[in-house]
């Protein structure tokens, strides 16, 4: 049969999600063949028409749609189910409505009549308004999209906008922002714990290399998307900031399981209290003790950022990721921060002050001569 | 597999499954008003109806059987048993609702917080179908605000600009390191490259001015009313008001290396020279500030005016050799 004359793909998944809401009880796939015109196709060999359902039952799962696989009895064919539970978003009301609300007017119809009633506060529901326009600020087009769409469906039952009001608060996008495609890849791979491989440039080293990394997670912080990772090579968990990446490419092997588990006692936000740039690195963590001069205004508000320092109880410490952001912030400075180990930092900061210094003594012989 | 054509069948899924059960109600729905409720154009939305019920072949039916659509000029109706609820939030839309909800608790003051931590349950109830999801952690976090003391400012200077009442900021500049007490018609609030700015007229100054939130001390809500024009847009007054916030007189010239140009170029205009390095002119209001954003850069900044900067840098870098600990 040509192509043009099968049903379009949107419409035979309609169909496949229909089938399943009719049936109370899991399902063959033979059973749902006889409600799916395009899997019934006498043209096509069985075989064809299993793996074109296996596809489509693994894309609709992707998509959210809870298809469940129930394995057969002592090696027989496995059944599938979709509960209507699990698929119809839940009848929702506003809780000051009260007790003279009138309940919701079901449809007849399959699915409609047992699902659950859920109540909301008046200010959780404004709460979510806020949520959804904040995600629109996140510089990240699906999950801008998916929050607008989230906000569409709960808007069937209770009054939800995303707040227009923008004229009055503005977020300024930079000219920096990540690309849309990669950080869409990067969702994927984190969802399916999939390894990704991709080039990296650094601004120290000035240079592109290849990385391989398990992705735990994104992180937008102060304007910025970054990626927290365990570099498969360094056995270190890094971040990388998204706008820096290309090449991005993910496992396409066993797309279906898992390349990794992140650990249990990773934790996410725990990366969104870390801001200052010396500890958004791709580097091994150092600690560093620094002596901050207190009477100088902008060394005791450095000094702040620090924590005690067990062993030299006039210094803070500090655990930098990125020793050479660190030492440039500390030569920012101009002598008020002086730092006292590790020597590989006292030598850098050492190093860096001169080559600096060089190019003014430099150019005062060239003027005088 | 072409995964655009997977692609589109998502989106239109999607769409259908908005837009079915918005008609599904037996009576005529206008197609621009439905195009709105799915957020899509009408060619679109009609186009996808269509797409839903064409069929080509004379086989068994499928639910679109079931289905009966009625299009007029500009109107459309629609019979199905199925797909009268929307579908529940997929993962990733619970996901982007629980990021947004997570990231106001971590910003807001405690009560607010509370509420938003409420509002995030309550969703992942409505969400309660993805049985198949049992494993998911977040796949995103986000902070908005750099400490808790302008999460807490920024929620008071947005009930400030809704109410439309005045404002008190303890704020601190280059201008006045320890602080002055402002009086301020709030107009707006705009977020860019990492941090939160208000906009307003400033009764001191006698002028529209823009204040860094994070240098802001306190800040509290004033009984007055605010005078704030009806027309107000906060870019544009950004972008008018610039040049009276930066009323300096002298100008930084810095050249940075070719090898941090494009880092340079990515935030600001340049001047690019013959060998990859670029020179940009920044307004100078106080010489420690220029001298604090030279040094950070290392050998890959240098001033070229005005000569008594070019003399504090090489002075502060003296300092930092001379005090090296061996």
């Amino acid at each position: 049969m040509p192509s043009a004359k099968r049903p379009a793909k949107v419409q035979r998944w309609m169909d496949v999600i229909a089938a399943f809401l009719r049936f109370r009880f899991p399902i063959s796939f033979e059973q749902l063949a006889a409600e799916v015109p395009a899997y019934a196709d006498p043209d096509q060999a069985d075989d064809a028409r299993m793996r074109m359902f296996e596809r489509d039952k693994d894309e609709l799962r992707e998509l959210g749609v809870p298809i469940e696989t129930v394995a057969g009895e002592e090696g027989g064919f496995s059944s599938y189910r979709l509960k209507s539970r699990a698929f119809y978003l839940p009848y929702l009301m506003t809780a000051d409505d009260g007790a003279a609300a009138a309940p919701p007017i079901r449809p007849k119809g399959p699915g409609y009549q047992d699902l659950p009633i859920l109540s909301f506060e008046p200010d959780e529901i404004a709460m979510i308004a806020r949520a959804a326009t904040r995600v629109q600020h996140m510089q990240h087009a699906m999950l801008a999209a998916d929050a607008a769409t989230a906000v569409r469906k709960l808007a069937f039952d209770i009054p939800l906008a995303i707040d227009g009001d923008s004229a009055r608060e503005v977020i300024l996008q930079p000219s920096h922002a990540s690309d849309h495609d990669v950080l869409e890849l990067l969702d994927t791979a984190v969802r399916r714990r999939k390894l990704v491989d991709f080039d990296y440039r650094s601004m120290e080293r000035d240079a592109h290399s290849r990385r391989g990394v398990q992705p735990y997670g994104l992180i937008f912080l102060s304007g910025i998307w970054y990626l927290v990772a365990h570099d498969v090579t360094a056995n270190a968990l890094r971040h990388f900031r998204v706008s820096r990446m290309s090449r991005v490419v993910i496992n396409s092997a066993k797309a279906q399981s898992h390349d990794f588990e992140i650990p249990s006692d990773f934790d996410l936000w725990s990366h969104t209290l870390s801001r200052q740039a010396w500890e958004m690195g791709d580097a091994d963590a150092t600690h560093v003790s620094v002596r901050f001069d207190p009477s100088n205004r902008f060394a005791a508000a450095g000094a702040e950022l620090g924590d005690a320092d067990p062993e030299h109880s006039d210094c803070r410490r500090f655990v930098v990721r990125r020793p050479d952001a660190f030492v440039r912030w500390l030569l920012s400075f101009g002598g008020s921060a002086v730092p006292v180990a590790p020597s590989t930092i006292v030598d850098a900061l050492h190093e860096v002050a001169s080559n600096t210094v060089a190019l003014y003594l430099a150019a005062t012989q060239e003027h005088s001569t | 597999m072409n995964p655009r054509t997977a692609d589109d069948a998502a989106s239109q899924l999607r769409r259908l499954l908005i837009a079915i059960p918005a008609l599904a109600d037996d009576s005529p729905h206008r197609i621009a008003d439905l195009a709105i409720l799915v957020g899509v154009s009408e060619g679109t939305l009609a186009k996808d109806l269509r797409t839903l019920v064409t069929r080509f072949d004379d086989g068994p039916g499928g639910f679109v059987e079931g289905v009966r659509l009625a299009f007029s000029t500009d109107s459309v109706q629609l019979e199905s048993t199925f797909f009268r609820r929307p579908m529940g939030l997929t993962p990733s839309e619970l996901g982007a609702i629980e990021l947004g909800l997570a990231a106001l608790a971590r910003e807001l003051p405690p009560h607010e917080a509370a509420v938003a931590e409420r509002a995030k349950e309550r969703v992942v109830r409505a969400a309660a179908g993805l049985t198949l999801h049992t494993d998911r952690g977040p796949v995103h976090a986000a902070r908005l605000v750099a400490s808790e003391r302008d999460g807490l400012h920024l929620s008071l200077l947005r009930t400030a600009i809704s109410s439309r009442r005045k404002a008190e900021i303890e704020y601190r500049s280059v201008s006045s390191p320890a602080g002055s007490i402002r009086s301020v018609h709030p107009y707006g609030l705009l977020h860019s490259n990492g941090h939160w700015f208000l906009i307003g007229h400033c009764e001191r100054a006698e002028s529209i001015r823009i204040f860094r939130l994070d240098r802001m001390v306190a800040a509290k809500m004033l009984a007055e009313p605010a005078d704030i024009p009806d027309d107000v847009d906060v870019e544009a007054t950004l972008r008018n008001g610039r040049a009276t916030v930066t009323n300096a007189e002298d100008v930084l010239r810095v050249q940075y290396s070719p090898r941090i140009a494009r880092w340079i170029a990515e935030h600001q205009s340049v001047e690019t020279q013959h060998d990859g390095s670029v020179i940009v002119d920044h307004p100078l209001l106080d010489d420690d500030w220029a001298v604090r954003h030279v040094l950070q850069y290392g050998p890959d900044a240098e001033v070229l005016e005005p000569p008594r900067v070019r003399e504090m840098v090489r002075e502060r870098l003296e300092l930092v050799l001379s005090a090296h600990v061996r």
